[in-house]
C-alpha cells in the first residue's frame, strides 16, 4: 500500500478534461488552493488536494469524477461482504425497513451485510483512552479523512492532536475477518466492499493514513448503488422470504455516528462539533494560532451535515438527517450495550502516527526560502489583487507564489499585459474605467522593465 | 527579510492578526512547525498584550536563516516592575479585559517559555518595548 510520499498518494478525485471548460469555479472553492487553470483545463496538485469533494460540488460542466468501483468485482469472492455507512438508510424512504435494505443487497449478489458503524464503542473507548493518556487539547477526532488529510497538509503541528486510532471501516472489517476465521472460513476467499459516500472515504480504504493496509477488498459508490438498490427494493417490495434473517442491528448512537454532533456527546469535557470546510479551517487556524486552548475534544467534518453532505449521497442533506434521526428513535431500535463484536483489542485499533504533510514551503533551503519570500511579497504588490482568476490561479498570492517557484510566467495576468502592451490603449481605458488608475500603473511597466 | 504591522490598543477583534501573517510567512519559509508554534505563541500574547494594556504600538519582525527576531515597541502605561508582570498569575488587567477571556496573568510567562531569548525594557507613562529572538 501506498507511502506518504507526495508523487504516490492516492486520489479518488480526477478531472475529466474532455468536459472541463476551465471555469475557474473549482480553483476559486478549494481550501487547500490545490487547483490551477493550465491549457483550458483544472488540473490538482498531487500533494495539496485532501479529497473532500468541494471541488465536484461546485462544478457546473460535470467534469470533476470520482474513482468508480465495479460491483462485478465482488464476484471473484466466495463470500462477499457490504460494507455499508448508516447514512445509506437515509438516502431511502422511511417505509423501507432495515431487512428491505439487506435483502435488497443480497439480492444483487452479497452473501452477507455489515454496517460501519457497528464498531462505534470501539471509538469511544479510543478517544477516551487518549482523552486520559495524553494532556493534548483539544484533542481532534479522527473520523473524517478529509479531515485529517486537511490537518496533514494545511495545520501539521495538529496531527499531534488526532485520535491515533484506525477507522471505523477498517475496525468493522477486522471484526468480520475475525468473525470468518473463527468459522474456518479462509480470508482470501472474503471479499468486503465498502459503500462510500464520498471520495475521502475511498482514500481510507485505498491508503489509509499511517496504517500499513486496510482490511477491506474495495469499495463501491454509492450513487451508483442507489440506483441498483432501488431496482431490487421495487423487485422485494411486498414479498417476503422465509429464510432472511438479518444479522445485525444498529443502536442509536451508532446510526448517529456519522452525522454532526454523533461522536462528540461520547468524549469528556468541554468539545464542540464543526461541519463544513471552510469553517473547520476558521477554527483550527484559531486553534493553531494558541488562541483557544481550553476546548478539550473537536468533532470535525468536512460536509456540512456530517456524511449526510456526502458528494455521492442522493438525498437532500437536511431530509436525510431528519430520516436517520425518525430511525434512531424509533422504539424498536436496538438496546444493545457494548460492541457488536468484542474479541478485538486496543492494540489492534491504535495507529502509530500521522506525518504531518506541509505544503506551504517556498524552498527546502531557508536562506533560499526567504529570498523567494522577499521576491514573492514585491510581485504579490505589483499585481492588481482582485483575485480574478484569469492566470489560473485561485488568487493573486497563489499566482505571486508559481511566478517565484517558476511555474508561471508574469505574464500570464492580463493586467501585467496591458501595462506591458504600450500600443494597447484601448485596454487600458477599459481597465482604468472599472478599477480606476492604481490598477495600472506605469511605474510598475518601468521596473518591470528594469527586472528583466 | 523584514516585516512590520500596526497595533491599536482597545482593538481586541484584530488581536491576533500580527501573529496570524507571522504564521504564514513561517510556514513558507519551511521552518519547523514546532518552531512555528513557539515564536507564534509569544507574538500573540506579547500583541494581545500591547491590546488590553496601552494606547498602540508597532511590530517588527526580522528573518534570516538562523533566527526570528522580534520587537513590540507601545506607548502607553509601562510596567512599573518588570519582575512581578512575570509571576504567574499577576494581571492589572481591567474588569472589562478579564470579561473578555484576558488577564490570566499567564501572557508575560509563556513568552518567556516560548522564546530562546526575551528581553523587556518599560518606562512608567511612556512605553514598553518587548524584544525576543527565537533560533530557527
Ligand atoms: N505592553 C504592556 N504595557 C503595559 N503593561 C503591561 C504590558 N504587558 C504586560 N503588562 C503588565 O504586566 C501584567 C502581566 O502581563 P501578562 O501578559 O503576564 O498577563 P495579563 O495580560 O494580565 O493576562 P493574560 O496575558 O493571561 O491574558 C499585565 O497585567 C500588565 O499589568
Ligand atoms: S463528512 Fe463524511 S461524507 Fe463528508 S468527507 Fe467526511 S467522511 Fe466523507
Ligand atoms: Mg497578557
Amino acid at each position: 500500500m501506498e507511502k506518504q510520499s507526495p508523487s504516490s498518494i492516492f486520489h479518488a478525485i480526477y478531472v475529466d478534461e474532455d468536459r472541463c471548460i476551465g471555469c475557474t469555479r473549482c480553483m476559486k472553492i478549494c481550501s487547500t488552493a490545490a487547483i490551477r487553470i493550465c491549457n483550458g483545463t483544472a488540473m490538482i496538485s498531487n500533494s495539496r488536494c485532501i479529497d473532500c469533494g468541494e471541488c465536484m460540488k461546485a462544478c457546473n460542466s460535470n467534469a470533476i469524477h470520482i474513482s468508480q468501483g465495479d460491483l462485478q468485482s465482488i464476484f471473484k469472492y466466495k463470500y462477499r461482504v457490504a460494507l455499508i455507512p448508516a447514512v445509506l438508510f437515509g438516502q431511502f424512504k422511511l417505509d423501507v425497513t432495515h431487512d428491505d435494505l439487506h435483502r435488497a443487497l443480497l439480492s444483487l449478489g452479497f452473501t452477507s451485510v455489515y454496517e460501519e458503524e457497528l464498531s462505534a464503542e470501539f471509538q469511544i473507548d479510543a478517544i477516551r483512552r487518549f482523552q486520559q493518556e495524553s494532556d493534548i487539547k483539544p484533542v481532534i477526532s479522527s473520523f473524517c479523512p478529509a479531515i485529517v488529510r486537511l490537518i496533514q497538509v494545511k495545520f501539521p503541528t495538529l496531527t499531534e492532536n488526532l485520535v491515533l486510532v484506525k477507522s471505523l471501516i477498517d475496525i468493522t472489517g477486522l471484526t468480520i475477518l475475525k468473525e470468518a476465521a473463527n468459522k474456518g472460513i479462509d480470508p482470501s476467499d472474503v471479499g468486503i466492499f465498502y459503500i462510500t459516500p464520498c471520495a475521502a472515504k475511498i482514500c481510507a480504504v485505498v491508503s489509509p493514513v499511517g496504517d500499513e493496509k486496510s482490511p477491506i477488498t474495495g469499495f463501491l459508490n454509492m450513487d451508483m448503488m442507489f440506483d441498483r438498490l432501488s431496482i431490487e427494493l421495487q423487485k422485494i417490495k411486498g414479498t417476503v422470504d422465509p429464510d432472511f434473517k438479518r444479522k445485525t442491528s444498529l443502536t442509536r448512537t451508532e446510526v448517529k455516528w456519522s452525522l454532526t454532533g454523533g461522536e462528540i456527546k461520547h468524549a469528556f469535557g468541554r468539545k464542540l462539533s464543526i461541519d463544513g470546510i471552510a469553517n473547520v479551517i476558521e477554527f483550527l487556524n484559531k486553534v493553531d494560532d494558541e488562541a483557544i486552548d481550553d476546548i478539550d475534544f473537536l468533532e470535525l467534518r468536512a460536509c456540512d451535515q456530517g456524511c449526510a453532505g456526502g458528494i455521492l449521497t442522493q438525498g437532500n442533506r437536511f431530509l436525510t438527517v431528519e430520516k436517520l434521526m425518525m430511525r434512531a428513535n424509533k422504539k424498536a431500535v436496538n438496546k444493545r450495550h457494548g460492541p457488536y463484536y468484542s474479541d478485538i483489542t486496543y492494540d489492534e485499533i491504535k495507529v502509530p502516527t500521522v506525518n504531518p504533510r506541509p505544503i506551504e514551503g517556498l524552498d527546502k533551503d531557508i536562506s533560499v526560502a526567504i529570498k523567494k519570500m522577499e521576491q514573492k511579497q514585491e510581485i504579490y504588490k505589483m499585481l492588481p489583487q482582485l483575485d480574478c482568476g484569469c492566470c489560473g490561479c485561485p488568487t493573486c498570492e497563489a499566482f505571486s507564489e508559481d511566478v517565484v517557484k517558476s511555474l508561471k510566467p508574469l505574464s500570464s495576468c492580463m493586467f501585467i499585459q496591458v501595462a506591458f502592451n504600450s500600443k494597447n490603449d484601448k485596454g487600458k481605458e477599459i481597465i482604468k474605467k472599472i478599477w480606476g488608475d492604481s490598477k495600472i500603473v506605469e511605474e510598475l511597466k518601468n521596473k518591470l522593465e528594469n527586472d528583466n | 527579510m523584514h516585516l512590520e504591522y500596526k497595533v491599536q490598543g482597545g482593538n481586541f477583534s484584530k488581536a491576533g492578526h500580527a501573529s496570524g501573517e507571522i504564521k504564514k510567512v513561517l510556514k513558507q519559509l519551511n521552518v519547523n512547525p514546532m518552531v512555528i508554534k513557539r515564536i507564534v505563541v509569544a507574538l500573540y500574547e506579547a500583541e494581545v498584550n500591547i491590546v488590553a494594556h496601552a494606547y498602540e504600538g508597532d511590530i517588527i519582525v526580522d528573518i534570516d536563516d538562523s533566527k526570528v527576531h522580534v520587537v513590540l515597541n507601545d506607548s502607553g502605561p509601562g510596567i512599573p516592575s518588570i519582575e512581578r508582570a512575570m509571576e504567574k498569575g499577576y494581571s492589572t488587567a481591567s474588569p472589562l479585559v478579564r470579561e473578555m477571556g484576558f488577564g490570566a496573568g499567564m501572557g508575560l510567562p509563556n513568552i518567556k517559555k516560548n522564546t530562546d531569548e526575551l528581553n523587556i525594557k518599560s518606562v512608567v507613562g511612556v512605553g514598553t518595548t518587548v524584544d525576543f529572538i527565537n533560533y530557527l
